[in-house]
């Protein structure tokens, strides 16, 4: 699942109509959209709001770990109106803090340094695009997931010539809605990486040894770690049967290791 | 190779920081204070980032050179190592540095110079010969064409006449050297695993023939050579597979120019094993008989002894006694 965070609505609209997201029932506080594979929310403008709206998106589902993209628009002084941008480092104005998101992937449009600022501001620092949301949002993202999957995604929406006060919600809509194919393939690259991650993170099912045994929680982790070892070494699937007359869970985790042991290690 | 470089402010516009860039004209460029910035934030993949690791240039302000652990030692009592950079190009799967890092880019120290005084000051001090390992925390050689380091260190080394200097590596970018008198005090030290283990565990690195190739070529040049057995790997068939690959690097050994080996088992930290077992849980090297004693992770006391007694026993057929060393993690 990737979690998205816009602050305007007229940055969600064009989001919402080519990945089909449905509004969720019920939100209190923040609107949310999703379909299987997107959940979007609307938090307002600030880096305060952007924080809240990823504490809130991880709170609808603590356990998975998601994708992390911010995106809406951004200022810069060169830079052409309608242009993407991924940033390669993230500066809160206030406090100086800087994040890096890593880019594993070959980005999709060209790569700058953003700055978050409290408020809106009309001159532009040199070669560094303008928000006010992105530092809120990799502060609080990065703590849900590895920093590969949290990326800030912006369209340049003002610059030197265009300055901020021509932006209307018109514009905004129309820049972002022009750089959805750039979207798609930047969401496709982060799906292969969180794929990649996800191959880590699979664990072997131990339910049906639960089911049958009474298992402490260090030694479900023990049971775990030797489910995995037993699948690295063996191709062929444990048969639970095997533990049948095990009386309890201490019994069953001797005999799985004495089962490990006994099964051939060799790298050739 | 080098998508993106992350340059330190106040080196930015160092010559050497200068020279690095200039040989990755296409990479992202992106300014910092600090490479902690970049290297240590904990919500970072290692194993992700070794898809395509970057690099990252600063400047290190203390702690250039440290003492090693007791057992590691060449046939010295003043042992020290440095790192002009952290991590390394290759991805050997049972290297600590993947437990230790949170990152897998790659740091570089572009003040060689301070490193320089550091090394002299220790090597002058010492009242016996000091020994200094260069291959710590990254392989010594393997980013030579990139930093430069060892063609920057080698004149300083040949000045000390109380100083030794280790280079350990499996890399074959060894042309820097070839092009220099060889130095008595200056060792080459090849990590060495028999080829089925290499290929299985030693990702990205050059193949055992291609580092004997290597080796050999040193040696002719007359540069001091050392092996480093470490670590041996248990699998079933350990006692033919080690006992071939020995009789193998020994054909191409000129015991005259052989300096010192190494031996010691697979053993970590059990903090870093941890970290490496959830980057890596498909992992046959983790899944065999290992267990924990005092903190560190490694085969069980009666299957170590074993192992070194084999490996050593071998070796002892092939090489004099007075050059092997036994590297051990519990003193």
């Amino acid at each position: 699942m990737i979690h998205i965070v816009t602050a305007l609505s007229c940055e969600a609209k064009p989001l919402i109509r080519h990945y089909r997201l449905n509004g969720r029932q019920a939100e209190n506080g923040f609107r949310v959209y999703e379909n299987d594979a997107m959940r979007l929310i609307i938090a307002g403008m600030g880096k305060c709001a952007a924080a809240a709206a990823c504490a809130y998106l991880q709170g609808l589902e603590t356990k998975g770990k998601h994708i992390w993209l911010n995106l809406g628009i951004a200022g810069h002084a060169t830079l052409h109106v309608g242009e993407p941008i991924l940033a390669h480092k993230v500066i809160d104005a206030a406090t100086n803090v800087a994040w890096y998101p890593p880019l594993l992937f070959t980005p999709p449009c060209q790569t700058v340094a953003l700055i978050s600022v409290d408020q809106p501001k009309t001159s532009y620092d040199k070669g560094i695009a303008c928000d006010m949301e992105a530092s809120g949002f990799y502060a609080i993202a990065s703590r849900f997931n590895s920093c590969e999957l949290v990326q800030v995604f912006k369209v340049i929406s003002d610059n030197h010539a265009n300055p901020m006060q021509q932006v209307s919600k018109k514009l905004a809509q129309e820049i972002i809605s022009n750089q959805l194919v750039t979207l798609d393939v930047l969401i496709r690259q982060l799906f292969e990486l969180n794929t990649l991650l996800a191959s880590q993170q699979r664990k072997p099912a131990i339910e049906p040894f639960i089911q049958r045994w009474h298992f402490t929680v260090a030694q479900q982790h023990k049971l775990q770690r030797l489910l995995q070892r037993w699948n690295v070494l063996n191709n062929n699937i444990l048969d639970i049967e095997q533990f049948k007359d095990k009386q309890n869970s201490k019994e069953v985790l001797v005999a799985l290791e004495k089962e490990i042991a006994m099964l051939p290690l060799r790298f050739d | 190779m080098i998508e993106a470089l992350y340059i330190e402010q106040t080196v930015f516009d160092h010559p050497r920081s200068k020279a690095i860039r200039s040989r990755f004209p296409q990479a992202r460029v992106v300014k910092c204070q600090r490479y902690s910035e970049i290297f240590n934030p904990k919500a970072q993949n290692f194993r992700l980032q070794k898809q395509q690791p970057s690099l990252i240039l600063a400047e290190k302000f203390k702690h250039f050179v440290l003492e090693t652990p007791l057992s590691y030692n060449i046939g010295g009592q003043r042992n020290y190592y440095f790192s002009h950079m952290l991590n390394c190009i290759y991805d050997c799967r049972y290297c600590f540095l993947q437990g230790m890092y949170r990152s897998a880019n790659y740091v570089v120290f572009v003040n060689y110079e301070a490193f320089d005084s550091a090394i002299e000051e220790v090597a002058c001090q010492a009242d016996e010969p000091a020994y200094f390992f260069s291959g710590y925390d990254c392989d010594s050689l393997a980013l030579e064409p990139v930093t430069g380091f060892i063609k920057h260190i080698l004149p300083l080394f040949r000045k000390l006449d109380n100083a030794w200097l280790e280079l350990r590596t499996k890399s074959t970018q060894i042309r820097g050297l070839l092009e220099v008198e060889a130095m008595t005090n200056c060792i080459v030290a090849f990590s060495l695993s028999p080829s089925v283990l290499a290929e299985a565990l030693e990702h990205k690195a050059p193949p055992l023939s291609n580092r004997l190739d290597a080796l050999e070529k040193l040696q002719r040049a007359g540069w001091p050579i050392g092996l480093r057995f470490d670590p041996i790997i248990y699998c079933d068939n350990y006692q033919p597979l080690y006992d071939d690959f020995f009789e193998q690097v020994f054909a191409r050994i000129d015991l005259q120019l052989l300096h010192s080996v190494s031996l010691g088992v697979f053993r970590l930290p059990q903090g870093f094993y941890r970290n490496m077992v959830k980057l890596y849980p498909e992992e046959k090297l983790f899944a065999g008989p290992l267990t924990v004693s005092q903190s560190m992770v490694s085969y069980e006391a009666a299957l170590e002894r074993e192992m070194l007694a084999f490996c050593r026993t071998k070796l002892l057929q092939l090489m004099p006694e007075n050059k092997l060393f036994i590297c051990y993690d519990n003193d």
